[in-house]
């Protein structure tokens, strides 16, 4: 009867251990990292949205103003 | 427990006149004048008179001399084909020589423990000689040693004292007189109390063999003799010369002389007929040194088997000796030293492994987070911008 390899037993269990490990930290950075993707896109489309906005605005406020004008009442 | 001395002519030596023995002595040293030693005598550092041997020093100083002396001497193991049995005794005498358990000499509750060594050398005429150490535990106790050399054909004589009930060993000396004065000191380390002292054979250069009481008796006598028969011849010519001249009351004093002459005379012819007495013996029944040497292998390996009995017995009694000869008990390590728990070992290192790794994870979990916070607050202030541009640009409400 051959007696119990105890190194390769701890080698053996250190791995499956690690591996189990490895793959529950991979799936959760991956997780992570889909989040962040996604709230950076999510902040370059308002950064983007924002920017055009900026500089469609001083058009728009002077159509405003326009517009303001043309249709102000008749005094009396 | 004590034993006779092994050597029959070191307690015929220790028996005799100190005269004789002395004279005996200049015979022999007059011989190795004539005839010095080819070989060295052995180096035996001097034990000091005062200092007794520690118990875990080898056994026996005088034993160890014995082989260090024959170690010094160079002689190779005996090949002459007298040795025969003697041959297998000496390596037994030198594999006990060797073992620093021997038993040493030491009384025991009085009793003395006898130790033999044997040491053979085939030098010569193959003369074996035989140490006995012996060691009566009692005041004044001798413990002889006498190593032959027969390569060299030095007779060698230590002789060692005890001193007391406790056996201490004084010293263990080679001497080559019988002054008991070292070569090296010129200090008196040892008291010599007998000698066994062989003929050594002029022409043939060898030694004779061992000789009984009587033998050595006479040897010692005859050299003695030497000396004083011209004295008695002497003596005894002027009291007949005085009992012839019918001198009176004034001739008392060679009168004298003549009686002391008549008794050494008397002595003389006593002692001659014993030495013819020995002389018919030894014609009669000439020594077989094949057999003498047979006989004093088996004594001598009798005696050494009894000195390891001795040892043995002590040793089987010693507790410690005991405790590190027991077997080892198989089934207390099984018990003492528990198994592995690999268990506990998987759970560590998965856990130092998961540890790390879990480490490195949340740092990059962190990272993102931070990111995606960022991104998200990015874009609400670009959202809320757009709101507000929204608002700005809307037509203004019409009342």
């Amino acid at each position: 009867m051959e007696g119990l390899d105890v190194d390769a037993a701890v080698d053996a269990a250190v791995a499956r251990a690690t591996a189990r490990m490895a793959a529950v930290f991979h799936a959760r950075t991956t997780q992570l990292e889909l989040l962040m993707l996604a709230a950076e896109e999510r902040a370059e489309a308002a950064e983007s949205r924002a920017a055009e906005l900026e500089m469609a605005s001083p058009i728009i406020a002077s159509q405003q103003s326009a517009s303001q004008q043309l249709a102000s009442p008749l005094r009396c | 427990m004590l034993s006779p001395p092994a050597s029959p002519h070191v307690a015929a030596g220790a028996a005799s006149s100190v005269e004789v023995a002395s004279l005996e002595l200049e015979l022999e040293l007059e011989r190795r004048r004539l005839r010095p030693p080819i070989l060295s005598p052995p180096v035996s550092p001097p034990a000091s008179p005062t200092t007794s041997p520690p118990a875990s020093t080898p056994a026996s100083p005088h034993v160890g001399a014995g082989a260090a002396s024959f170690g010094v001497a160079g002689l190779s193991p005996p090949t002459s084909p007298h040795v025969g049995a003697g041959a297998a005794s000496f390596e037994e005498g030198v594999a006990v020589l060797s073992l620093p358990t021997l038993p040493r000499v030491r009384s025991d509750g009085g009793a003395g423990v006898v130790e033999t060594a044997v040491v053979q050398s085939d030098g010569g005429g193959g003369v074996m000689e035989t140490a006995v150490v012996q060691s009566d535990g009692g005041v004044g106790g001798v413990e002889t040693a006498v190593v032959q050399l027969g390569g060299a054909r030095v007779m060698q004589t230590a002789v060692v004292r005890s001193d007391g009930g406790a056996a201490i060993w004084d010293t263990a000396r080679w001497s080559r007189d019988d002054t008991g004065v070292s070569d090296d000191t010129g200090e008196k380390e040892f008291e010599v109390l007998g000698h066994g002292v062989r003929e050594l054979n002029a022409e043939s250069g060898q030694l004779a063999p061992a000789g009984t009481d009587e033998e050595e008796n006479e040897a010692g006598f005859r050299s003695t003799q030497a000396r004083r028969e011209p004295k008695m011849m002497e003596a005894e010519e002027e009291g007949a010369a005085a009992a012839a001249a019918g001198a009176g009351p004034e001739s008392a004093a060679a009168e004298e002389e003549g009686a002391a002459a008549t008794r050494l005379q008397s002595h003389y012819r006593g002692h001659q007929a014993r030495k013819e007495f020995v002389a018919m013996r030894a014609a009669a029944a000439p020594l077989d040194i094949d057999a003498a040497l047979d006989t004093a292998v088996a004594r001598e390996t009798a005696r050494m088997e009894a000195a390891f009995d001795v040892h043995t017995m002590q040793l089987d009694n010693d507790p410690v000796v005991a405790a590190a000869a027991a077997p080892p008990d198989i089934d207390a390590p099984a018990v003492a030293e528990a198994p592995p728990d690999i268990d506990a070992a998987v759970d560590a290192a998965v856990n130092a492994a998961t540890a790390r790794m879990a480490a490195e994870f949340d740092a990059r979990t962190k990272q993102l987070e931070l990111q995606m916070l960022a991104a998200e607050s990015r874009a609400e202030a670009a959202e809320s911008r757009t709101a507000e541009l929204t608002l700005q640009m809307a037509p203004p409400l019409r009342v």
